[in-house]
Parts: structure tokens; C-alpha cells; sequence
């Protein structure tokens, strides 16, 4: 059964290629900045046919410059909405050009939406107000519009008035949005942006979106040394949690904690970050590493001295081994939890090279679940339950990322794209955060929708960025 | 030339020269004086080392001289060399103090030299014996903990290291490349470094000397995303633990 499925996507999947190969879209793919040669992206623009005729790429020259990359199979219908500049009723401010690029970077990061540029507005917004009766839909709809998001910004001291509304321009109506934001605090409206952004996200989803959620991650340093860092999942907010002149890698969010693996006392000890305190959870001899949280309990890969690596539940602070899940001769590493905490995926090597398995909670009921390639690694288990992204070196040798369900069946997202690695799945299960090398410069934190189609950089600055955890 | 005008001549010299050293006698006054100043400039001798070995090599001349019967130059050359002897005592007792510093320090110098020297040669035959019995890195395969034919002749000249070494524990640090999951790469580290333990218990080293730490792929020694720097990084390191 599985090999049969398996066989049909794969004829499916190469009879599209082949096709998408010979559409007439190939030419548009040289407006995807970080797309490389490969047919791939130009594939997708071809399906995003937004109604009002606008034909345009995604990424447009008024935008910030964020590469995009649309790739994969299925058919991704990008709404088209506008988003014109924050008003500031009041005289202007400096908050209000936050407010705005903050908008547009995240709805279009959502990838759910095509923000139109600004220089198709034939007229200017500027003179239209905030209101229902202020606004001339038609002169929206003929630039293409679908949603429209109006703002206005006013500041007073350190309070800002903030009036973030979302009209559906069809209807000539404004959306009721579970989104009750108002005056904030200026260091607070960064906060109320994420909010309503995912409010809009619930009206056109059903789901809210993932805005304002946290990342944890690994940069290398200046020194060539790795430290932990947290940010939220848009790449802003960053923070650096480990300045120990030592290595430190493998975070993972435990709760509102972030457990990683440091080499501070010269050996890979599992260390506890909990509201600025470190604290050391875990510092047998050999290593004590990849800590994964369910519920309160912490699965980790333990080596007993350097003997073989194998997987247990300990206690999350004490570290005391409660139970050991696995005992093969092999490695057996990476554990990741199941959304019920029933189950666990990790890394085994008991097949003769590195394998995605499952097993329950208790170490029984192990099963394998990848039979393709030679090297699948990093399992993240989807909150939805169904999946399982991984990574997988192809046999091209590059690394990209997979889903695999619990009947093994495989779905690519991502491909000719530099090598893409260590797969977390945000809070609902709808976008995986990841490293990828793509662009040449270096390892850089990318974001896309958990079918693959919309990816983009997190953090398009620098290099370094490593193995990302997503908080749930 | 005729014969009898040769055979005159040659009388006439020999003549001449008998008659010349019957006429003299050496001159033993001038060459004992002499000796007698050059041996009481000779414990002077290192203040004026030049002017005491003119004299002495005047003095040996002069001696010379009067063996083979030439007393004239025999005496000018003893005279002087009295003369240059008397000179050589004077110059040393005039700067006999300073002279003697000088010594001293030349000595110390001298002895220095000698101990750098010594310990130079120490040295070179120590580097000789590490250079004989050092600690070798180990390379391995990709996503591999095999020891190939190579490693194991590699291990052999540590075992010989750790045996002549009794008292040292090492540290294996177990490598890999850059490619692949870093969680992965930190059991690959461990997993090489347990395949040389095993290796090197099977030899008989005891495996409480021999501890294992991974570093994964955290501590390249070429960087690079090039075959031969992974082919570097993935190693073994012997590293003697204090």
C-alpha cells in the first residue's frame, strides 16, 4: 500500500514537472531574487493568476527587498491586497512608517496575500480617510484590490493612538475583527500590529496566525564561537541568550524555557535557560543534547560516557533519568514529540544509515518510517499530528526538506533551493521555520508555508543562522 | 763559466762563512734576557695577549737564528723580543683591572654558550624521540566510524606513545564535517572516537586512560565547504589530558 502510494505521487509529481517545464511562465522567474536556476519557482507563478488582471510577482521594487520564492505543486491563490501608508492625522510621527512596513512584511510573510505596490495607485490614499463613507472602493477595485487595510497612527508622549482596519473592497465593507487594539504603549504597537495581523489572518484562514510567537536558534559568533538567540518567528525582536566564550548549540523550547547543549564546562552538558537564569539540567559524561518538551516531560540523547548515544526521558530540571526509551547498537538521536505526547519520531542508525522511526512514549511499538535515501535527519513533529517534516540529503547530496506522514508516504517542499535543513513547525502547524544556505550567503533563517509554496528569509541580514526551534 | 773560477767561489764562500761563525759566538746574554722577560710577562700574558705573543714568536726566532749559527740576527731578534716582552707585562699591569672584568665576562659568556648549546642538543634529541612517538590524528569516511588500514597504522604509532607514556590519559575528540544534522554529527563524533577506544583496548591500552568527547561538527580545522576540508574534519584527535 505505502509503496503504492508512494509510486503514484512520484509519477504525478514528475508528469507535473514536465509540464510546468514547458509553460510559457518561465520568463517571470527572474523576479525571484534568491531563486536559482531551476524551473521550480517558475512553476508557481504561473498559478498565482490574482483576479483584476494583475499579473505581477509577488515582489514588487517599493517593497523591502525580501526575497520570495514561491515553489511546489498544488495551487496557492494569493489574495491581492492593498496596503497604503498609516495615516497620521495628528502631523507625522515616526511611528507610523513602522506600523506600515511592519503590515506589509507580515501579511505578505503570511503567505496568503499579494500586497499591491504602491505606485499602482492611480490616485493618492493619503487624502482618503479611515471611514466606511470615506473610501472610494471603485478606485481599490480597479487597481486590483481585494482586502484593504487603512491605518492611522497618532502619538502623544509615549501613548499612540493605533486604528488598524481591514475592509473587504467587493462589498464596500469593514471586516469585524476579533482585534480590539487602540492605544498602546509605543513599545507595545509592534505587539498590536502581530495581533491584528492575525486577526486578518483568522477572518481570510479560519486560523490565527502565527505573528508574535517566538524562535529560538543558533548564530555563530564573531569569535567563530555558537551562541543561542530567541526572536519572534518574523526574524525581529532578537535576543541573545548565551555569552559564555564557549559553544553552545541544539536549543529547544521547554515551556517559556529554552534548553541547549553548551560546551562551558568542557563537555556537552544540557543546560536550562529560564527567565534570564541558566542553569545546568543534565551533565552526565558524553553528551547530553536535543532536549524535546511535551507537556513537562523532556526527552534528551544521552551517551554515558561517550558510549552509544540513545534517547531518555529525564526530569526537566533535575535531569534524573526517569526511563531510557531506546537501546540499539546504533544511534538514536533527535527525538521529537508527538502533539498528544503519545509518541515520539527520532534518528536511528540501526538500519545502517540515519532513518526517521517512530515509538510510543515508552520506548515500545518502534517503526520506521522513511525507505528513501540515505541520510534523513532532524525530525519536527506538525502540531496538527498527521506529520513529520525532515531532512533529507538527496541524491544530488543536497539537503532539503521533506514531510513524511505515519504511513510513510513523502511530500518534498523544498527543492534546487541551496541546501535547507532542520525543519520546526510553528504553533498551528501552518508554517516550518528552517536554515537553508540558498543565495550563497551563508546559513540563513527562512519561513514558508508548511506545503512549501511561499518561503522567505527571516533574517536576510548576516549569515550563521542555524538549527531554529519554534515555541509552542 | 769555467770550473776552477766555480770550484774558487766556492771555496771562497765556504771560507768566508767559517771564518764569519768563528768570528762570532751566539748571543746567549741577549736571548737569556730575553727569555727571562717573556717568562715574567707570561702570567701578564692574557692582558696583553698580542704584543707577549710577538715577543715570545721574536724570542723563538731568535733562538733560530743562533742555532743555525747567525748570531747577529739572532741577537737583534732576542733583543726585541725583551723589549716587546717588557712592553706586554707593562700594558697588562696598566689596565690589569679592567681587563680581568672583561675576562670574567667573556667567561660567564663563554659558559652560557655552552649550556645553550648542551641544551639545544637536549633539545633537538627530545623533538627526535616526539618526532618518533607522537600522537596522530585519525581520518574517517563520510557518515563513517570504520577505521580504515591507514588509521590503524596511525593508532599503532599512538599505542607505541601511550606506552611509553604510562602515567598519560588522552582526551579523543571525535569530529565530523560540516554536512548533515549537527545532533547526528555529535553521535558520529562519538561513535569514531569509541571505534578507536575499542581499537586501541584491543592493543591493550587500558580504557580508563582514554576518554571520549565529541565535538560534532563544532570545531573544524579547514573550513570550507570543499571535499578536502571535510575530508580533514573528519577525525580523531589524541589530545594528553593534564
Amino acid at each position: 500500500m505505502r509503496v503504492t502510494s508512494r509510486t503514484i505521487w512520484l509519477v504525478a509529481s514528475t508528469c507535473l514537472a514536465v509540464l510546468m517545464a514547458a509553460a510559457p511562465a518561465v520568463a517571470q522567474q527572474s523576479s525571484t531574487q534568491g531563486a536559482s536556476s531551476s524551473s521550480e519557482s517558475a512553476e508557481t507563478e504561473s498559478t498565482d493568476e490574482p483576479r483584476g488582471g494583475s499579473s505581477e510577482a509577488p515582489t514588487t521594487p517599493g517593497s523591502e527587498g525580501i526575497d520570495i520564492d514561491v515553489s511546489g505543486k498544488a495551487k496557492r491563490t494569493l489574495t491581492p491586497m492593498a496596503i497604503p501608508d498609516t495615516l497620521t492625522p495628528a502631523g507625522s510621527n515616526d511611528v507610523a512608517a513602522e506600523v506600515e512596513s511592519q503590515l506589509r512584511r507580515s501579511l505578505r510573510l503570511s503567505g496568503f496575500f499579494k500586497i499591491l505596490p504602491n505606485d499602482s495607485f492611480f490616485f493618492d490614499p493619503s487624502e482618503e480617510g479611515m471611514g466606511t463613507t470615506d473610501i472610494n472602493f471603485q478606485d481599490w477595485f480597479n487597481v486590483g484590490a481585494q482586502a484593504l487595510i487603512k491605518s492611522a497612527v497618532r502619538v502623544e508622549g509615549d501613548e499612540v493612538d493605533l486604528d488598524l482596519r481591514l475592509y473587504e473592497v467587493d462589498s464596500g465593507t469593514r471586516v469585524n475583527l476579533d482585534w480590539d487594539g487602540g492605544r498602546a504603549k509605543k513599545g507595545e504597537v509592534a505587539g498590536q500590529v502581530d495581533s491584528f495581523v492575525n486577526a486578518v489572518l483568522k477572518h481570510f484562514t479560519g486560523t490565527t496566525g502565527p505573528f508574535g510567537t517566538r524562535i529560538t536558534y543558533v548564530k555563530r559568533d564573531d569569535n567563530g564561537l555558537k551562541q543561542i538567540f530567541t526572536a519572534q518567528m518574523d526574524g525581529s525582536n532578537r535576543r541573545q541568550i548565551t555569552d559564555n566564550g564557549a559553544i553552545n548549540l541544539l536549543p529547544s523550547w521547554g515551556g517559556d524555557s529554552v534548553y541547549y547543549t553548551s560546551y562551558r564546562d568542557q563537555n556537552p552538558d544540557l543546560w536550562r535557560w529560564n527567565n534570564g537564569e541558566h542553569s545546568k539540567v543534565s551533565s552526565r559524561s558524553g553528551q547530553n543534547s536535543g532536549a524535546a518538551w511535551c507537556d513537562g516531560q523532556v526527552a534528551v540523547t544521552l551517551s554515558m560516557g561517550g558510549q552509544n548515544a540513545d534517547i531518555y526521558l529525564i526530569d526537566p530540571t533535575s535531569g534524573k533519568v526517569q526511563k531510557r526509551l531506546t537501546d540499539s547498537w546504533a544511534i538514536d538521536t533527535s527525538p521529537t514529540w508527538s502533539p498528544d505526547c503519545s509518541k515520539l519520531a527520532f534518528v536511528s542508525g540501526r538500519a545502517g544509515s540515519p532513518q526517521i522511526y517512530v515509538m510510543n512514549a515508552d520506548g515500545s511499538g518502534v517503526r520506521r518510517l522513511t525507505f528513501e535515501g540515505t541520510y534523513n535527519t532532524s525530525p519536527n513533529w506538525s502540531p496538527k499530528g498527521e506529520e513529520i517534516a525532515f531532512t533529507a540529503r538527496d541524491r544530488f547530496n543536497r539537503f532539503d526538506i521533506f514531510l513524511v506522514n505515519l504511513e510513510g508516504d513523502l511530500t518534498r517542499l523544498t527543492q534546487d533551493q541551496g541546501n535547507n535543513e532542520t525543519p520546526s513547525f510553528g504553533p498551528n502547524g501552518r508554517y516550518i521555520v528552517f536554515s537553508s544556505d540558498r543565495g550563497g550567503q551563508g546559513n540563513r533563517l527562512w519561513l514558508m508555508t508548511a506545503d512549501g509554496e511561499v518561503q522567505e528569509p527571516i533574517t536576510p541580514d548576516g549569515s550563521g543562522f542555524t538549527d531554529p526551534d519554534w515555541q509552542h | 763559466m769555467e770550473r776552477a773560477t766555480i770550484r774558487w767561489m766556492t771555496f771562497a764562500c765556504v771560507t768566508g762563512l767559517i771564518l764569519l761563525a768563528g768570528c762570532n759566538k751566539a748571543p746567549q746574554q741577549a736571548l737569556d734576557d730575553a727569555s727571562d722577560a717573556v717568562q715574567s710577562a707570561e702570567s701578564k700574558s692574557e692582558c696583553a695577549k698580542e704584543k707577549f705573543a710577538a715577543a715570545q714568536r721574536l724570542l723563538d726566532e731568535a733562538k733560530a737564528h743562533s742555532k743555525a749559527g747567525e748570531y747577529d740576527k739572532a741577537e737583534r731578534k732576542a733583543k726585541a723580543a725583551e723589549r716587546l716582552a717588557k712592553e706586554a707585562r707593562e700594558t697588562a699591569e696598566a689596565n690589569w683591572e679592567d681587563c680581568q672584568k672583561e675576562l670574567a665576562e667573556q667567561r660567564a659568556e663563554d659558559r652560557n654558550g655552552r649550556q645553550d648549546d648542551e641544551r639545544d642538543r637536549r633539545d633537538q634529541s627530545d623533538r627526535q624521540e616526539q618526532e618518533d612517538l607522537r600522537l596522530r590524528t585519525v581520518h574517517f569516511g563520510y557518515d563513517s566510524a570504520e577505521l580504515s588500514e591507514e588509521a590503524r597504522d596511525r593508532l599503532q604509532e599512538n599505542v607505541e606513545w601511550l606506552r611509553a607514556n604510562r602515567d598519560a590519559s588522552v582526551v579523543l575528540e571525535g569530529h565530523t564535517d560540516e554536512r548533515g544534522s549537527s545532533q547526528y554529527n555529535l553521535a558520529l563524533g562519538e561513535q569514531r572516537a569509541r571505534a578507536v577506544r575499542q581499537y586501541l583496548s584491543q592493543l591493550g591500552i587500558d580504557t580508563s586512560r582514554l576518554n571520549i568527547l565529541s565535538y560534532g561538527e563544532e570545531k573544524p580545522v579547514a573550513h570550507g565547504s570543499t571535499k578536502s576540508a571535510y575530508r580533514q574534519n573528519r577525525r580523531v584527535e589524541f589530545v594528553p589530558k593534564n
